[in-house]
This record gives structure tokens, sequence and C-alpha cells, in this order.
């Protein structure tokens, strides 16, 4: 038996994302071409992309397809700082100090090469940033983009989004979230949220791997940044993953059911979860604890368990955990998140992301403890 | 199937009256073909076994400077050797983990290594990283995720001896006998390990490696120390302690100078070849002095040692002052015979029954009651002077 509590990572495909897909494999046409298998091809490409759209709240042209979330980022970042006009109306990109890899990485980059200033705005213990840090950057002026993420990944911490956007519009500046933690784990409206762009990844949701997209006004400059095709609106070259398309529009079909589930049913088994954890042992916290987090994630830190030792012991046990971010060949070095919380290293090692999905079930969230409170008991008695 | 090794083989429970599905093994694997066997063997007889590789050293520029070219990273041996594990454990299905250990490889058997080097002494660094790293760091590891015994593709037999307590043998196969590399192995640790290949020879490994499908069974064994790829220890010491080049006199036992030396790291006590120097008559290192960076030589008559002194001691077994025991004094040496004495300080002084050649300190001298590993200690270096200090303090 094998019980999955690493949903933030990716989760299992949906029943009707498989038969979307299934049916998608009969179709071999290039949507871009203009006869009846090319056309075949571009009816399942717009049907995704309109269940897409209709998740969000926009429009079909508003959604680019890319090949993950990391790309997304990418392209909005490299994309958008690419245009001299909007390089002209600032030069400094603000990111958050617990951005995913491809926005921290990416804002590295962009200072390297193309001259883009980077600001890392700090959160507090509680993983939420500095509103006013954010105020006084962008009092200073030239900042081009904000870019901050909705949830966050390892502690499933939701930014208060609506006060950033209002920061941002204060003075013309456009923002960026990225939304992959967030998509399908709470209701999100483009246009409530008043981004400019924002960024999901399917295979969060119950959809394949290799399949992301950016949702944009439709009217924003932004270089493609790959030569090639004129397709996705000339802002991804390349010829389409139907296959992977078809999956995202299956995928996101039902939102509001797995939106409500997340909501009602999951929600309340993390509580649980948490719950019988704090009962385990006296020492233990939960990172953003009391602050607004997705549904599904706990990022537990016991001091003393090193969450790589945790991770093998509970994966041995038949649990699938981790220790946050997908980790670089088992370097244990405390995640750069974690410590942007100000937690000392030594604790910062100890974290455990546990994710909750669609499918978890109260029976599996009750052996899980007690796998759990056995680890424990066995730990005191190694060291 | 008729002639499988499987069925000449006969391996008794790994822990006492717990039956194979009931014993969660974890295998040291360095993703050479024994420690493959070892995990591919017990899953075969049923055992829960979880293999677990040690990344101990980074093959990046720093270390490739020493063939003038700078690697990328994806082709080093260290990274090749993970695959290889990972394969193996794929290849038999069972679950596959690797553990970065580099800074404690680092501060516990590489600074060693560099330490002993500079008091005038010759390490073994896989013994420490046996003593430190192996049979430490991972064991407890192996504890904590509720493993029941930590085996390793050593050439070694652990043997019941009387009262129940586990005695450390030499493999039966007596030229791969690796023993001597164990010989810091404390009975608590020793409870906890297992060792299944102490009854067969390397050619028997590389048979069954074949028979269970693995596709290392012919991967040649590792001949260097792990982080000296290519055997030019020296570029590794004098990249943490550019010290150890300073030059130095050749002197004779009488003090007499007799030329110049490129520094004491280029030697070992019972070294002939590569001294740089050409004495007229055959000569010998025997012995060096740190502290004045002098580099004693002298014919072989000079070279016979009977008496030495051993410090950091562990047994298995603590025999009475004036037993008589076989002394191996490095890992190739047959042994000889001699007597034990322990000082007050916690040393030992060995008595040789006849002079031995090559005594090297920093080598381990391993006591054994005939194929029984009953203790060791590390050679002293006579001359270390202040240096003496450092490497106790160091091996402590």
């Amino acid at each position: 038996m094998t019980v999955y509590f690493d949903n933030n990572a990716t989760t299992p495909l949906k029943d009707g994302v498989k038969k979307a897909m299934a049916e998608a494999l009969e179709v071999y046409g290039n949507p871009s071409s203009v006869h009846a298998c090319g056309r075949e091809a571009r009816l399942l490409q717009d049907m995704a992309r309109r269940n897409v759209a209709a998740m969000f709240g926009v429009r079909s042209e508003q959604v680019i397809f890319t090949s993950s979330g990391t790309e997304a980022n990418n392209l909005v970042l490299r994309g958008y700082f690419a245009c001299p006009e909007n390089l002209e109306k600032g030069s400094k990109l603000v990111i958050s100090s617990v951005e995913h890899n491809c926005v921290h990485k990416t804002a590295v980059d962009l200072n390297r090469l193309n001259g883009v200033s980077m600001h890392m705005v700090t959160v507090d213990r509680n993983g939420i940033i500095d509103l006013d840090d954010l105020k006084l950057t962008l009092e200073k002026g030239n900042v081009g983009l904000v870019s901050i993420m909705h949830g966050n990944n390892e502690t499933g911490v939701i930014q208060p989004l609506d006060k950033i956007v209002a920061l941002c519009k204060e003075y013309g500046v456009r923002v960026h979230t990225d939304a992959v933690q967030t998509a399908g784990k709470v209701a999100l409206s483009f246009k409530d949220m008043g981004v400019d762009f924002m960024t999901v990844s399917f295979h969060k949701l119950g959809g394949p791997k290799g399949i992301g997209a950016v949702i944009m006004k439709a009217d924003i400059d932004m270089e493609c940044h790959t030569s090639g095709g004129s397709q996705e609106r000339n802002r991804r070259a390349g010829t389409e993953n139907i296959i992977g398309i078809a999956g995202a529009g299956a995928c996101t079909e039902e939102w509001q059911v797995s939106v409500d589930k997340m909501q009602n049913q999951i929600g309340p088994l993390r509580n649980k979860l948490e719950k019988g954890l704090k009962q385990l042992s006296n020492e233990l916290y939960i990172i953003g604890e009391s602050t607004n987090r997705v549904p599904n994630t706990t990022n537990v830190i016991v001091p003393g368990l090193e969450g790589e030792t945790a991770v093998m012991s509970l994966d041995m046990a038949g649990f699938c955990v981790s220790t946050g971010s997908a980790c670089s060949s088992g370097r244990v070095e405390p995640s750069r998140v974690i410590l942007a919380h100000g937690i000392p290293a030594d604790e910062a090692l100890c974290a455990l992301r546990i994710s909750l999905g669609w499918q978890t079930t109260e029976a599996e969230v009750d052996a899980f403890l007690a796998a759990f409170g056995e680890m424990l008991g066995r730990m005191q008695k190694a060291s | 199937m008729t002639n499988s090794i499987l069925d000449t083989l006969n391996i008794q429970p790994l822990v006492a009256g717990k039956k194979p599905e009931e014993t969660t093994v974890v295998a040291a694997m360095s993703g050479g073909v024994d420690s493959s066997v070892v995990a591919a063997l017990l899953h075969k007889l049923g055992y829960k076994v979880v293999g677990i590789t040690l990344q101990l050293w980074d093959y990046t520029p720093a270390n490739d400077e020493a063939e003038g070219e700078t690697k990328k990273f994806g082709t080093c041996c260290a990274l090749d050797d993970v695959y290889d594990a990972r394969r193996v454990c794929q290849t038999v299905g069972i679950p596959h983990y690797v553990l970065n250990y580099e800074s404690e490889f680092k501060d516990k058997v590489i600074d060693d290594f560099v330490d002993t080097y500079l008091a005038g002494a010759t390490p073994i660094p896989c013994v420490r990283c046996n003593q430190r790293i192996k049979f430490d760091s991972l064991m407890s590891k192996a504890k904590q995720l509720g493993g029941d015994v930590l085996v390793t593709g050593h050439y070694v037999r652990k043997v019941m001896g009387e009262g129940g307590k586990p005695e450390l043998h030499q493999g039966l196969s007596s030229d791969k006998d690796q023993s001597y590399y164990l010989f810091t192995t404390t009975p608590e640790q020793l409870e906890f390990s297992a060792f299944p290949l102490g009854d067969l020879t390397k050619d028997q490994t590389r048979d069954l490696a074949q028979e269970l499908g693995l596709h290392v069974h012919q991967k040649p064994d590792s001949q260097d120390i792990c982080f000296v790829p290519g055997g030019d220890y020296r570029k590794v010491v004098t990249k943490f302690a550019p010290e150890a080049e300073k030059p130095g006199n050749f002197v004779d036992s009488k003090g007499k100078v007799l030329g110049q030396h490129k520094g004491i790291i280029n030697f070992t006590v019972g070294q002939r070849r590569g001294l740089g120097m050409a004495f007229g008559e055959p000569m010998y290192v025997t012995a060096i002095r740190p502290d004045t960076s002098e580099v004693v030589v002298g014919p072989k008559e000079e070279l016979g040692v009977k008496t030495f002194y051993v410090f950091d001691m562990n047994w298995l077994r603590k025999p009475e002052n004036g037993t008589e025991l076989t002394v191996r004094v490095r890992a190739g040496h047959k042994g000889v015979p001699g007597e034990v004495k322990h000082l007050d300080d916690g040393r030992m002084q060995v008595d040789l029954f006849d002079p031995e050649e090559a005594v090297s300190p920093g080598q381990a001298a391993v006591f054994y009651d005939d194929k029984n590993l009953i203790g060791g200690g590390w050679i002293e270096n006579p001359h270390a002077g202040s240096r003496k200090v450092k490497v106790q303090i160091s091996a402590a």
C-alpha cells in the first residue's frame, strides 16, 4: 500500500483526464494545418483552451499554453523585460524571498544578462511578505514588474494578493503571480485578482505533466522567448502538445467540484492531521499555522528530526512526503524558502512537507499519524 | 537450473530469531559489484532491503585540476557509482537513497588524511571512513530508519563466538580479506552489522552478480582512494596544506645531512623508490621528523623494527599483557607474531619476535588470534614531536 501525500509535487491523473488524453492519442493532425486532420486537432485544442479560460474567468486568447509552470514563469519574466518599451517604464523586478526557483533564478539571470535589477521583498515568520517594504520599493520608482507567488509550494501560505495588487496599481506597476499551487485548490478569478499575468501548471490539479499556461491580459506587450512559428498568438513558438492540452482541458472541466472538495473535505482532513501531529510531540510546529494557507498543505518541523530522514523513513513505511521543493541530488541543505522565514538552519533542515490530494481519505490520515508516531518513537530510541 | 552458486550458499539468518521477511536490511552500496551483490542477494533471500549510497566527495573542478581539465558535472566517476547503485536497486526492485555526507567526509576523513601526512605519517583514509562515516553516521541513520542490520560488501566474516558474542574474522578467501580495514569496529557496531560475502571469493561474487542479472558484474574493482583519483595524493594534501611541500634534508641515523628533499609528504617509512636522490647504495626511509622536515634514510638493516607504540586502541576482545598474537602492520601484510603490553596512558607497546621492515606511522597495527580480529590501533610516529599531539587529538 502506498499513501501519496506529496500532491504539491504532482498529482495523479483524474479519470476524466486519462479518458480525454486517450482520445487525443487518436488525433494526429497539426493544429496549424488547414486540412481536415489539422482542423480536428485545432478543435480539440480550442475546446481545451475554453475550459481552461472558463476556470479562471478569462477569454480563450488570454491563455498561452507552455510546457510547464517553470516555462510559463520564464516566459512572463523574460518576455516582459525583453520588450524595450516595458524596460523603459522600469528596469527593476520585484520578487519575494519565498519564490520558487524558476522565478528566483530567472530574476538572477535577468540581472546578469539583461541588467534588470532585482529587489527581494522579505517575509515574516508566517511567510507573509512585508507590504511596507513593497510600498517603499514601489515608491522609489523604476519598478517594471512585481512577481509574487500566490500560494507557496513548500508551506502553502497564501499571500495577500489583493493588497499587493492595490499597492502596485497605485504606482502603475504590473503584477505577475505564480498561482501553480493555488489553482484547483482555491477559486481563482483572474479578473477579481486584478493581476496582469498568472502562471498555472496542470499536473498539480489532476492533469498531465508537461503542460502549463500563462494567463494574461491580452493587450500586454511580451516577447516570445523561442523563435519559430506563430503558435499561441506569437507568444510561444512550437507545435502544440495536443495530448497534454487535452489533459489540461479535461482537468479544468469540473474545477468547481475540485475546489469545493478541497475546501470542504480535504481542508478538514488537513486540520485533523495537524491536530494529530501536535499531539505526538511538544516541540513540533507548523509553519504559517495561523495564516491563510491552501487547504491541503502542512509544513511541519520536528526539531532534531531531519526532513531527509523522515522522508526515507516514511517512504519505507509506505508514505510519500517530501522535504519541500524537489531537492537536488540528495544534498542536505536547508531550504532557501524556509530559511527566509527566519527559521534557524538546523530547524529548517527538519522541515517536512505533507500535501494531501483530492483522493486523500480519512483512513490514510489516520494511518499516517500512526506511522509518524512510530517514527518519532524510533528516533528517540536511536538517538 | 543446476550449479547455481545460490544453492551452495549457506547464509545464516542476519538477525537471530527474525525471519527474512520481517528483517529490514540497510545495504551500504558503493555502486561496485560487491555491495551490489549483497543487496540483490539478500532481496532474493526474502529480506526487506533498502540500498543507501553515500555521496562523499564532490568531483567537480577542484579535484579535476589534477588532470588538467575541468570535467562537466555528470561525467565524473563518483556520480557514475551513484548511478550504478541506483540501477542495481531498480533492477532488483528495492528502494534506493543517496545521502550526502560530503562535509562530514571532509571534516572526519580528508582533514585527518592531510593532518596525518603533515605529522610525518601515512594515513589509511578507508579505515577512517569505515570508522567515522559508514559505521557511525550511516549506522545511526540505519537505526533511525528502523533498520535491523547494516550490511556491507566487505570480505570479512562475522562469527558467533562464546557466549553469543560476535567475532570479526578474516574473509575465507585470504587474498580478498578486508578485516584490516575494519579494525575500528566496536562490539556494538559489529552487533548491528553483517557481511554476507565473507565466505566467498571475488570470482564467486562476480558469478553471483551475473546470475542475479546485475549490470555491474564485470565492473573493475576500485584501485584508488576515492578522493584521490589517479593516485596522486600529494595534490590533495598540498591543496589543503601547501606547507607539506616545504623542502628539508635527508639525514642518516647519526644526523649527518645527505642532501635535500622536496617535502616530507613525498615519503613513507620503508620507502626505497622515488627518493629523488642517489645515495650510492640502496637506502630506505627509516623515519620522518615533521618538526624539522627531516627524512631519515638508512640501509635495509636500519629499517627493521621490533618494538613500536600504538594509540587509539579498539578492542573486540582485550588481550592480557604478554599475550602472543599475530600482528599485521599494513593492509597487504600477512602478519607476524608478537606480544602486546598495555601502557598506563592507554597506548600499547608491541614487541615483535623478529624485526619487521616498514612499520609505518599512521598505518594500523591490527591484532589477530589466528583468523579472529581482536583489535588494533594506530602506529605512532616516534619522531613526531609537537605534531604527535595533533595526530592523537584528531584521531580521537
